[in-house]
């Protein structure tokens, strides 16, 4: 069984109501897709920028509720008001990493927060820090510092750390890597590869970096104007892409030489 | 009480006015305000005389090592009375601005972070205090509730959270979009906590420097009500009641009024050197 799946889920942005749609103030992000995610899984979602690709990374943890569709974790169906311990169960990477860590608090302190919900006590959930900055190849004095003096690899890995510090069983990814420097996305990329193997993850990657794609990527949907044009085994499509915008998509990718 | 459009200064601005002149008045307005604040707190327990003691046959004397500012027309001593009035005054000033920087804050929070019908509740009531004349509203509040510190607590408070509450609502309204907050929430985190940890800190800086400025407007605000009889209510030492005791032997008398006219001005510039510079760093 899939660990996530995302059933006919659309997001429609404005007002719902139907005089709305019909003089077209609303708008439709992400139109009926669907998508599943297994166990130790990088599902890749690629797209240009408008396609919808964000708004379905946020519709799926829960950032913004789904117009219409459902979508199953384990199976299960997740209720659009969702409880504090399902929300807990998905965590989001996000792309900027100098607005995904409070700058008025240590990374310590964020991570220690969300330990501290389980009903863990202060010093089981510190050591519990220590091993999950540590899994990310950061020293225990990360946890002390604020945000503002770590350099932006540094802050992706302790953003990676703060999203399995709720032992989640998904992850969604949304550009993790695209404002870094090509040198350390590998770094956090082989991070993510890692986690999915060891934790069984399963990840939802958002990205509109092909190449990233054809490293990362087990299985990879195309997306274009909120729908999903092309879905599939990532070395398939790469090898023989069937549909005229994923062709067009590849043929995109600047070659070296 | 302030007009919220003095505090949103530019980054142009912020340059401009970093000068050593600058640092040099907010030396100045720490220095004037730390003596009041000493003079306020300790002040009461060391002045020689009873503030509240009349002495009839020595009715407007002149200023002497006895009475350093000479003694008032029933013969009290002036120089006890400015220091407990600064108390007095020091103290409602600090409470008439701390109850709206609280109130505002809160209400400016919650406004701006669950936005919808609470936003449009909040944002129509600060119209409302908005679009009446400020000392007007003051002044009715206190013909209803009558004259004293409570009723002008009351009223500065009705009054001045709407600065913070504005201010506060522009700052969390840009804040709470941010990634982190979102982390938060899927982290479990309730709404409460990520008000109290993770948005406040963001927004305390900006409205602290309203405080200080307001600090300085309560205490004018609290200086011409009390002069009119509409404030602290006598015998309790006051510097607007001192001036208003005093104008009628301006003439021959004169420290009578200078000397509580000085406090208030040099207290309020004090404020505004401080909070000028606060300005400067929040930006």
């Amino acid at each position: 069984m899939p660990i996530l799946e995302i059933d006919d889920v659309s997001v429609t942005y404005g007002s719902t109501r139907r005089l709305a749609r019909r003089i077209g103030t609303s708008h439709v992000a992400v139109d009926h897709v669907s998508l599943q995610v297994e166990r130790g899984q990088i599902v890749g979602v690629v797209g240009e920028s408008g396609s919808g690709k964000s708004s379905l990374a946020k519709a799926v943890v829960g950032l913004v509720e789904p117009t219409s569709g459902e979508i199953r974790l384990s199976g299960q169906v997740i209720p659009s008001k969702r409880p504090r311990a399902v929300r807990r169960r998905m965590q989001m990477v996000f792309q900027d990493p100098s607005s995904a860590l409070n700058p008025a608090l240590t990374v310590g302190k964020v991570i220690v927060e969300l330990l501290e919900i389980d009903g863990m006590g202060r010093s089981a959930a510190r050591s519990r820090a220590v091993d999950l900055i540590d899994m990310v190849g950061l020293p225990a004095s990360a946890l002390d510092v604020r945000p503002g003096s770590l350099s932006g690899g540094q802050r992706q890995r302790a953003s990676i750390a703060r999203a399995l510090a709720t032992n989640p069983e998904v992850i969604v990814a949304d550009e993790p890597t695209s404002a870094l420097d090509v040198s350390v996305q590998a770094t956090v990329l082989n991070l993510l590869r890692d986690f999915t193997e060891s934790l069984g993850l399963g990840v939802l990657f958002i990205t509109h970096d092909l190449g990233v794609v054809r490293r990362l990527c087990d299985d990879v949907a195309v997306m274009q104007k909120g729908c999903i044009v092309e879905h599939g085994r990532t070395t398939s499509i790469f090898d023989s892409p069937a549909d005229s915008y994923t062709k067009q998509l590849l043929a995109s990718i600047p070659t070296i030489g | 009480m302030s007009d919220m459009t003095a505090n949103l200064s530019t980054g142009e601005v912020v340059a401009s006015t970093r000068t050593p002149a600058s640092r040099l008045g907010y030396r100045i307005g720490l220095a004037i305000v730390g003596v009041a604040v000493v003079l306020a707190v300790v002040g009461p327990f060391v002045v020689a005389h009873d503030p509240y003691q009349q002495e009839l046959m020595n009715r407007l004397a002149p200023p002497s090592g006895e009475h350093w500012l000479g003694t008032d027309a029933l013969g009290r001593d002036v120089f006890s009375r400015l220091v407990v009035a600064t108390r007095v005054d020091l103290g409602v000033g600090i409470l008439g601005a701390l109850l709206p920087f609280l109130l505002g804050t809160i209400l400016g929070c919650v406004a701006a972070y669950f936005g919808s019908i609470w936003d449009v509740i909040v944002m129509r009531l600060t119209d409302l205090v908005l679009a009446f004349p400020v000392y007007i509203l003051i002044i009715t509040l206190i013909a209803v509730g009558g004259s004293g510190i409570k009723t002008l607590l009351i009223a500065f408070t009705g009054v001045g959270w709407v600065g913070y509450a504005r201010l506060v609502r522009s700052v969390v309204l840009r804040v709470k979009n941010e990634d982190y907050i979102s982390a938060a929430r899927l982290g479990g985190v309730s709404h409460g906590r990520i008000m109290v940890r993770h948005l406040l800190p963001n927004v305390i800086r900006s409205s602290l420097t309203l405080l200080v400025t307001d600090v300085m407007f309560v205490l004018l605000g609290l200086a011409s009500f009390s002069y009119l009889g509409l404030g602290i209510q006598p015998p309790t030492p006051d510097w607007g009641a001192m001036i208003a005791d005093a104008q009628p032997y301006m003439q021959q008398q004169w420290w009578l009024i200078a000397a509580p006219g000085a406090m208030v001005a040099l207290v309020g510039s004090g404020l505004m050197l401080i909070g000028e510079r606060l300005d400067d760093r929040t930006y």
